[in-house]
């Protein structure tokens, strides 16, 4: 219990403290929304009149406690671009990015952990050590360049989708998962490949200890005693990194959505910064932020439960 | 035969490093054509004997631009990491050897950080400084600060008990002199290891914000922003992006390589 | 672990499965999807629409009292017609007794008055062009009659009520920014942020009735995917598209040859050196070769101009202008060489970076210069930065860009080289020029008016203010299924004259 309360207070400072940062950030930022909004009609008495219409000429501390608040209340202002609600905005976007992440958390369960498994259990066949060479290179490919290929490969040659050619969730559900799969692959294949070659080594490991070899000893059979002894404590370390990627693969859909031309979270982030839409960027780096947040204090609690080890461990 | 695979790793990593090194000689003496030098008659131009990687969207060289590319990610990687380790080994130096509440608070900002996707946080130093080389070279340094911080303060904390440590500090040598002479050179094996994986994330990281145009500003190049011009094109001129990844590839890899190795050879 | 195997395999061939479904079309022609290049990012207000991309989407949501017809003439839309007064400031304008707004009511003198009074600022918005707060007063004057009174005489104020930004909309409405509502053949369904706007026939509607039933402006904000959706079948039609592009595209389409009612050119800061001598800008005029230009960016499309204004404002357009300067390098030479740059100079052309057409024009400018000794060195800039330091800002030696007119006068294009202007972004200054102006402004005769404003395109041309080249080559392409597109000289694309094709 101490244990989770020390980490939800973890957590709890770590929002505020990230909060103040992207709010601080968002303030300082060169630039006048002002101007840009102005667009060729600009003239620095309209700029004027913009900016006090914004509030953009209140004091820093002031507004900084208005956006908690507003935030907190669910109000999170308007967006300068799109003059909706950034709430309004930002949930018909959020189904996008989650879908395409939790897709792609998805696939790496289902490529890693079989594979891992098969050659962990092969580990001295040749097919084994081809698949140690792929997952190398795999790991080395950025998942932004994966893309490009599987654009190229299935979109232009193949003809298997359309690039660009996204379809709302709303209009055609079926044809928006079709579409999110390439992308879900690219972000999936080199993630997959960490998590498939630590599942491996984790597997080759536990199997030298001892207790494996008094189950072997026992006349018990290999599959047996894989899938009863080693696995469970083998996919421990696994289940981290997992946990650990779920934080990287929501950062990682941010430049597969512009690989893929996916209106999501990113893209609204990247057009945001582009375009000085401070309530906006703020408002998906705060979430975005939060998310990770919590997903990081999750691990964190589901882990002693998996492992009582590390409860100890930290209580001591 | 496990030593034998692993020394494997080890040359090749190290082959392709002296490589892509060699590149970067080759960008700075000088390359096959001005990177900048745009030429309307060679737009898209596939590969030939003069142009061995053919011409990008407005006929300039791209093996020309693959070097100067080479050369800024590289360039980008070094500061970054430069930036890293200086502040990293400083903060993780004074909070290692003190510890206390500063100790207790700067970890804990520490692991705030270091939880944090690091695309997302450089990103948000891009919205503050703007993009371009150098914007993201310390947009990037802040980023990596903490990881170092943690991995030389660990080795502080081990040190600083220590006989050796407990001899030289009755001998009456200051805490500066017994941090950064006594204790620092025994972290080298460590930050060594974990400088080889920062060049890796460094040029990920990189590659994906200029990818994104937040990173190195045309006319500039580098291998993700020349990436994200060949994706433009990739319907009629496919082997600009290809070559291109794949040089941004063999980089990743020599590092993933060489870092691989080294960690197999510390637990042997 | 057989299980999980199959597993995967059950994934990967299930959205392959899916990704086959993604392919078909649904082949009906009564509704039609339009690909736009960029979101409408300013706003739904077409009160506060600034960006050519939004205007050109909204034209057919919304209406002015006045609206432009193909041949670049006002006619009367929500107004039935109207009068001047014989001082000049004085509008009388009969409505109308059939119009009516999306939501269904009745279009009211009140609605009229409100509108006016907003576009002309009077509730706090700044006025989208300083035209729009000469109107001083706007009464009803009964059911179907609205006067406007202007502080003084403008003969191009119906012009500017022909704008988008002009545009009627109902009195007790509030949320125009969200749910805009107007007078148009078609009104707003829904829109997505970076995905779409999805507009419906409106069935009520005063005049000719859109053929098709419902139009998806959808967002392709890479180029490079606008060929393969069009291929793909995902849109139907594209408006701006390169030659590139069209060379790509299959039989299915129509493609139509338009000018993009753009001036482009090597617009110089009049007010920096060596740009604020005369003998320098005409040196560059006469360095640049613009057929070539022409011939290395766009196969030869486009239309060579030579001043402000483009061919598809016949009325005001000088053909000749266009052959004022033709390449002369010698006399360019000595032009420099007069000026004090014998050996030629260097200079920086800023272009924005999100412009691929201007940055071609750009580097094969580069190239032409270097004949005369000029070494000019092309600096791409973000739009953003190019708006607030060059053109707010004016901060700049050289830029290539393409100027539109947001209305249907000569005005639109020239009053921007008057040395006061708020938008003399080339800091252009003569006096003769600004006289010529100041007189345009008294005149209510329109053929005074006209040889007004050809005097001022050919000193704009003499003086060489900047190194005009063309009115790009523009590319529409249609779906061969629909039939019926038309160029507008303003920047819109007007849906509701767009039809399925017979198909025999």
């Amino acid at each position: 219990m101490r244990y989770g309360i020390r980490k939800g207070m973890t957590m709890i400072i770590t929002i505020l403290m990230v909060s103040l940062f992207v709010f601080i950030a968002f303030s300082v930022i060169p630039g006048d929304p002002a101007t840009q909004m102005l667009g060729t009609n600009a003239t620095s008495e309209k700029v004027n009149a913009l900016r006090e219409q914004m509030g953009l000429n209140r004091p820093l501390i002031i507004r900084y406690f208005q956006w908690v608040h507003d935030f907190v209340t669910g109000n999170m202002g308007v967006s300068y671009s799109y003059h909706m609600p950034v709430k309004t905005l930002l949930a018909e976007k959020l189904p996008i990015t989650l879908t395409l992440s939790l897709l792609s958390f998805l696939m790496i369960l289902l490529l890693s952990v079989p594979l891992g498994i098969i050659t962990a259990k092969y580990y001295d066949r040749y097919f084994a050590k081809l698949f140690d060479i792929i997952n190398q290179l795999f790991m080395a490919i950025p998942p932004f360049f994966t893309g490009i290929l599987l654009t190229y490969l299935f979109g232009l040659l193949l003809r298997a989708f359309t690039p660009g050619g996204f379809v709302s969730y709303k209009s055609n559900f079926g044809a928006f998962l079709a579409y999110m799969f390439f992308p879900c692959l690219s972000i999936a294949l080199p993630k997959a490949a960490m998590s498939m070659r630590m599942l491996k080594t984790s597997v080759l490991s536990e199997s030298k200890l001892d207790y494996v070899r008094t189950a072997y000893s026992r006349g018990n059979k290999t599959d047996q005693v894989l899938y009863r002894h080693v696995l469970r404590n083998a996919l421990l370390p696994v289940i981290t990194f997992l946990g650990m990627t779920l934080a990287d693969i929501v950062a990682g859909s941010i430049v597969i959505e512009q690989v893929f031309s996916i209106p999501g979270f990113g893209r609204l982030l990247i057009s945001s910064i582009a375009n000085r839409d401070y309530p906006v960027a703020q408002a998906i780096i705060a979430i975005i932020a939060g998310i990770v947040v919590v997903i990081n204090f999750m691990v964190d609690i589901l882990y002693p439960l998996i492992d009582p080890r590390v409860k100890q461990h930290e209580n001591q | 035969m496990k030593i034998n695979k692993m020394n494997g790793k080890m040359y090749i990593g190290a082959i392709l490093l002296i490589l892509i090194f060699l590149f970067v000689l080759w960008g700075i003496i000088g390359t096959p054509y001005d990177p900048k030098a745009m030429d309307a008659s060679m737009r898209l131009a596939k590969a030939s004997s003069k142009h061995i990687m053919g011409c990008d969207q407005f006929g300039r060289d791209i093996f020309s631009r693959v070097l100067i590319g080479i050369r800024t990610t590289f360039t980008i990687a070094l500061g970054t990491n430069l930036i890293g380790v200086f502040f990293g080994t400083l903060i993780g130096a004074l909070t290692g050897y003190y510890g206390g509440w500063i100790d207790q608070i700067l970890m804990r900002f520490n692991d705030a950080i270091l939880s944090f996707p690091s695309i997302l946080l450089a990103l948000v130093f891009i919205a503050l400084m703007g993009c371009g080389t150098y914007q993201i070279m310390i947009a990037m340094g802040i980023v990596f600060v903490p990881s170092y911080a943690r991995i030389v303060r660990s080795e502080f904390m081990k040190c600083r008990n220590r006989e050796y440590v407990q001899s030289v500090r009755l001998m009456g040598a200051s805490d500066l002199r017994i941090m950064f002479i006594h204790i620092f050179p025994n972290t080298r094996q460590t930050l060594i290891a974990s400088l080889i994986i920062g060049f890796n994330n460094a040029v990920l990281c990189e590659a994906a914000m200029s990818f994104l145009g937040l990173g190195v500003q045309p006319p500039d190049a580098s291998l993700g922003l020349m990436l994200s011009d060949a994706q433009a094109f990739l319907f009629s001129a496919p082997l600009y992006a290809l070559t291109v990844g794949i040089v941004m590839v063999l980089l990743i890899l020599s590092f993933a390589l060489l870092s691989d190795a080294i960690s197999e050879v510390y637990h042997a | 672990m057989k299980k999980a195997i199959v597993a995967v395999v059950c994934a990967l061939t299930l959205s392959v499965a899916l990704c086959a479904c993604a392919g078909d079309k649904t082949e009906k022609p009564s509704q039609i999807v339009v690909g736009i290049a960029q979101d409408l990012e300013d706003s739904l207000d077409p009160h506060k629409a600034v960006a050519a991309g939004t205007r050109e989407v909204l034209f057919n949501v919304f209406e002015g009292l006045l609206k432009p017809d193909y041949d670049g003439n006002i006619v009367p839309a929500v107004a039935e017609s109207y009068e001047v007064l014989s001082d000049g400031q004085d509008y009388i304008f009969h409505l109308r007794n059939n119009v009516k707004f999306h939501n269904g009511n009745k279009v009211s003198a009140e609605d009229v008055k409100y509108s006016l009074d907003k576009i002309a600022g009077k509730m706090g918005d700044t006025p989208m062009i300083p035209a729009y707060s000469l109107m001083e007063e706007v009464t009803v004057v009964d059911e179907q009659t609205v006067s406007v009174h202007l502080s003084e005489a403008n003969v191009d104020f119906p012009s500017y009520l022909a704008m988008v930004n002009a545009a009627i909309i109902p009195k007790d409405h509030e949320a125009y920014d969200t749910e805009p509502i107007g007078t148009g053949p078609f009104s707003f369904v829904s829109r997505s942020v970076q995905e779409s706007i999805v507009l419906e026939r409106f069935d009520d509607y005063w005049g000719n009735k859109a053929y098709l039933k419902r139009v998806t402006f959808k967002i392709v904000p890479q180029m490079d995917t606008v060929v393969m959706n069009l291929r793909g079948g995902s849109l139907d039609m594209y408006a701006h598209l390169t030659t590139d592009q069209v060379a790509q595209l299959t039989d299915d389409f129509t493609i139509m040859e338009g000018t993009m009612n753009l001036v482009q050119a090597l617009y110089l800061n009049n007010a920096v050196k060596p740009f604020d001598d005369i003998r320098v800008r005409q040196a560059l005029c006469y360095a640049v070769d613009r057929k070539n230009i022409l011939e290395l960016t766009s196969e030869g499309k486009g239309t060579i101009i030579g001043s402000s204004m483009f061919p598809s404002f016949s009325k005001y357009y000088l053909p000749e202008l266009s052959q004022y300067y033709k390449q002369d390098i010698q006399k360019a030479k000595s032009l420099l060489a007069e000026a004090g740059y014998p050996g030629g100079f260097d200079m920086t052309i800023t272009v924005p970076s999100n412009y691929q057409p201007h940055i071609n024009t750009a580097e094969v400018i580069v190239e032409q210069l270097k004949e005369v000794g000029i070494n000019a060195k092309i600096n791409l800039v973000e739009w953003n930065s190019w708006l607030s330091d060059t053109y707010v800002g004016r901060n700049y030696e050289s830029t290539v860009i393409g100027v539109d007119a947001s209305y249907l006068s000569a005005r639109a294009l020239l009053e921007r080289f008057y040395s006061k202007a708020d938008d003399n972004f080339t800091n252009f200054s003569d006096p003769e020029y600004d006289a010529l102006y100041e007189k345009v402004l008294t005149l209510t005769d329109e053929e005074e008016k006209t040889l007004c404003y050809k005097e001022m395109e050919q000193i704009l041309t003499k003086d060489a203010a900047n190194v005009y080249i063309q009115d790009m080559a523009e590319f529409v392409a249609l779906r061969n299924t629909f039939e019926g597109y038309r160029f507008y000289p303003l920047y819109v694309l007007d849906m509701s004259r767009i039809k399925p094709k017979d198909i025999q």
